[in-house]
């Protein structure tokens, strides 16, 4: 096997099929895309040169800018909700002695359920006439209310997707809380240190890249967001649910414009790019908050 | 000895016995076929008993892939045929939307090719339904198998309950609207914010005319277009739709409508299959027109808008050409059409069908047919007349007409633009 350390010919070999696959899977249809880009596409028939007017149309695409402005406002949602809340429950359960599984199983049970089940529950929920919410106002003695509207729309679809991922970050975090050494909460107990200081002054700084990572994971799931929406709303009424996945897949499958529907996608490529490197230096500078994590 | 014998012996036994069981039946030919007869459309069950003769009748085996249609599937299906990985046999739109198809040259005409050497297929059908197939250069791509119509389908008991005379004119119409929303019964059922199109179709033929209604937009947009969108405007402002239409497409109109929560829908013969324990207290009535309207009453939206392509590999195959031919001559024959019109109470496209002879269809489906074959004018729906990306862009502007945001006249100028660009794109 020694004899073999070192040598190129073997190491290009192994890479090959790795490369290959890759090469195939995604370098290729991201470099296609990026070619059909250029090109005005109806139907997949016909493609004609049109350089960067794609790109222009882009700029100037009322549905566009209302997608990228709602997937930045669920970017911040989803951080706030998914990563702050499943933060906050893992700290919690990590507190109690009995029932800690329990509180598992349920947290993350949602995360196992397909989006489209979910999307399909909630588009129930919200039902004008028979849904959920409007049966419990109605026992409640007041008048239905319309859950989906132009001003709402956004915040229906955010409240099912986050919340179906919190139980995710809930046991990313969790996980990171049980691999703390105990004998620092035991010294922190000799001291005389309560909860919450334990919490402030040794489970936060010891899981925090376990946070960032948690935060940049969360962010880049954003762009990806679909198939919950679309059953939902369909990025509706009048766009005010329309994120950058809903859009795409509007203009592609809908709308047959597969040379523009390229250039939201290079475009969701790059702005997933941009936000990773963006959300890694916000919060590189911060990294370890001066308390050191060693051994983590 | 006598022992590794048997266990030997044993596991060649099980060894045969296993390929046997799993060495996969080969057939003389493989047919792909996809459809529209599939999942819940009313017709697949008369579709695939169809299949199941044809295949006991012939040493083939059809591949089928049929599936009810959705933009995703639209999409597959374009796709399939610009990558040259077409089905031997596709059945698939006629009109605007079959120009991938017939644009990727993979499929036969039948003008040019098959009616010359089989005439007997092209004498079966009715002129009309075929002549409706032409594509832009003159030929037939697709031969169709039933056609469509839509019109209002009514809940014939609400009307009679609350003592509301049926829609028959203009004034009925609009003193159906405004009884009914007294009732607190949803006067329309039209999901506008996703599934406008049986509105806005139906809007645009009583405002337009059929002559309007057929120009599309290449030459301008028609006066007719502007009024049939502002007639959908004036109707919102009324509350002639369901409280949240701007967040619904056709699943929920069409369960009101068979919840008896909404006295009207406009819909197509597709939805009769769905509402077939309604039938007894339905009837189904062409849109009425508006005082200022230039359509006709009776005018009503329907056609031959779909057909069987069979495409040019396998025509020419020598194994699969035969037994393409003789597939679309089954499901195209008399017996199995009219199988397939009892089930989706469609307009028959081949000679010798009599609808009132048809057991299996309701009163109100002998109607819808006979609304269709009684009509003044009959014309195609809107996005049989322009791209695909223009009529999206009208359908996405509706409800930003009827809230106010925009006007008729700006959506359908900027439906014109797109319209422009895509026809651009075909020269």
């Amino acid at each position: 096997m020694r004899q073999f350390k070192g040598d190129k010919k073997v190491i290009i070999m192994f890479l090959i099929p790795a490369f290959a696959f890759i090469f195939i899977f995604l370098l290729y249809p991201l470099i296609r895309t990026f070619y059909n880009s250029l090109f005005y596409i109806l139907q997949n028939t016909n493609p004609r040169y049109v350089g960067l007017g794609n790109y222009q149309k882009l700029i100037t695409d009322a549905g566009m800018i209302t997608a990228v402005w709602n997937t930045l406002i669920f970017m911040v949602a989803a951080v706030v909700i998914e990563v702050g809340v499943g933060t906050l429950l893992a700290i919690l359960v990590n507190f109690i002695k009995r029932g800690a599984k329990f509180f598992r199983v349920v947290y993350v049970f949602p995360v196992v359920v397909s989006a489209a089940a979910l999307g399909l529950l909630f588009s129930l929920i919200y039902n004008y006439r028979l849904g959920l919410l409007n049966t419990i106002v109605s026992w409640l003695g007041y008048n239905p209310i319309r859950w989906i509207t132009r001003d709402s729309a956004l915040w229906a679809v955010i409240a099912p997707v986050t919340w179906r991922y919190v139980g995710f970050y809930f046991v990313i975090i969790l996980t990171a809380i049980t691999k703390i050494p105990k004998t620092l909460y035991e010294s922190a107990d000799i001291e005389g240190a309560s909860r919450l200081q334990k919490t402030r002054h040794i489970t936060l700084p010891l899981i925090f890249s376990d946070i960032r990572i948690s935060i940049i994971i969360a962010i880049t799931g954003v762009t990806k967001v679909f198939s919950m929406i679309w059953i939902i709303t369909q990025g509706g009424p009048m766009n005010s649910s329309q994120v950058l996945g809903t859009y795409l897949y509007s203009v592609t499958f809908q709308r047959r414009l597969f040379g523009y529907g390229s250039t939201i996608a290079v475009f969701i490529v790059l702005f997933g790019l941009l936000l990773v490197v963006l959300t890694n230096k916000l919060l590189k500078s911060d990294d370890n908050g001066g308390y050191g994590t060693p051994g983590m | 000895m006598i022992s590794s014998f048997k266990k030997t012996g044993l596991i060649l036994i099980v060894s045969v016995l296993f390929l046997t069981l799993t060495a996969p039946v080969s057939y003389a030919v493989d047919l792909d076929v996809f459809t529209m007869f599939g999942g819940a459309d009313p017709a697949s069950d008369a579709y695939q008993n169809a299949i199941s003769e044809f295949e006991s009748m012939y040493d083939v085996n059809i591949n089928d892939d049929s599936s009810t249609m959705d933009d995703a599937v639209k999409v597959r299906i374009e796709n399939a045929f610009q990558a040259n990985n077409e089905p031997d046999l596709t059945m698939y739109f006629t009109d605007e939307q079959a120009s991938p198809i017939i644009n990727s040259n993979n499929v036969v005409s039948y003008t040019e090719e098959i009616f010359s050497e089989y005439p007997a297929l092209k004498d079966r059908y009715l002129e009309d339904s075929l002549e409706q197939q032409r594509w832009n250069d003159g030929n037939i791509y697709g031969i169709p198998v039933t056609g469509f119509y839509e019109g209002l389908l009514i809940n014939e008991d609400l009307f009679e309950k609350h003592d509301i005379p049926l829609p028959t004119n203009w004034e009925n119409f609009m003193t159906a609207i405004e009884r009914f929303n007294e009732e607190d019964i949803v006067p329309l059922g039209v999901g506008l914010g996703r599934i406008p199109h049986y509105m806005l179709e139906h809007a645009i033929l009583v405002m337009g005319g059929a002559e309007q209604h057929n120009a599309g937009l290449k030459d301008g947009v028609p006066q007719g277009w502007i009024d049939g969108l502002n007639l959908i405007k004036k109707l919102y402002e009324m509350d002639a739709f369901p409280v949240d239409t701007l967040n619904m497409g056709w699943e929920q109109p069409r369960e009101m409508f068979r919840r008896k929560e909404v006295a009207m829908l406009p819909e197509g013969n597709w939805a009769l299959g769905a509402l077939s324990e309604n039938h007894d207290t339905m009837s189904i009535l062409p849109m009425p027109v508006p005082p200022e309207g230039r359509g006709e009453y009776s005018s009503i939206i329907a056609g031959f808008t779909s057909g069987f392509y069979i495409s040019e590999e396998a025509y020419q195959d020598e194994e699969k050409g035969e037994m393409v031919i003789e597939l679309v001559k089954h499901l195209t024959s008399k017996d199995v059409m009219s199988d397939i019109v009892e089930a989706n109470a469609g307009l028959p496209s081949v000679k010798g069908i009599n609808v009132d002879d048809l057991e299996g269809l309701s009163e109100v489906e002998r109607e819808g047919v006979n609304l269709a074959n009684k009509a003044a004018n009959i014309v195609l729906p809107t996005d049989a007349k322009i791209s695909r990306p223009a009529f999206q862009e009208i359908v996405n502007g509706v409800p930003y007409i009827v809230e106010g945001e925009k006007t008729a006249k700006e959506v359908l100028e900027s439906a014109r633009e797109i319209e422009m660009e895509a026809r651009r794109g075909e020269e």
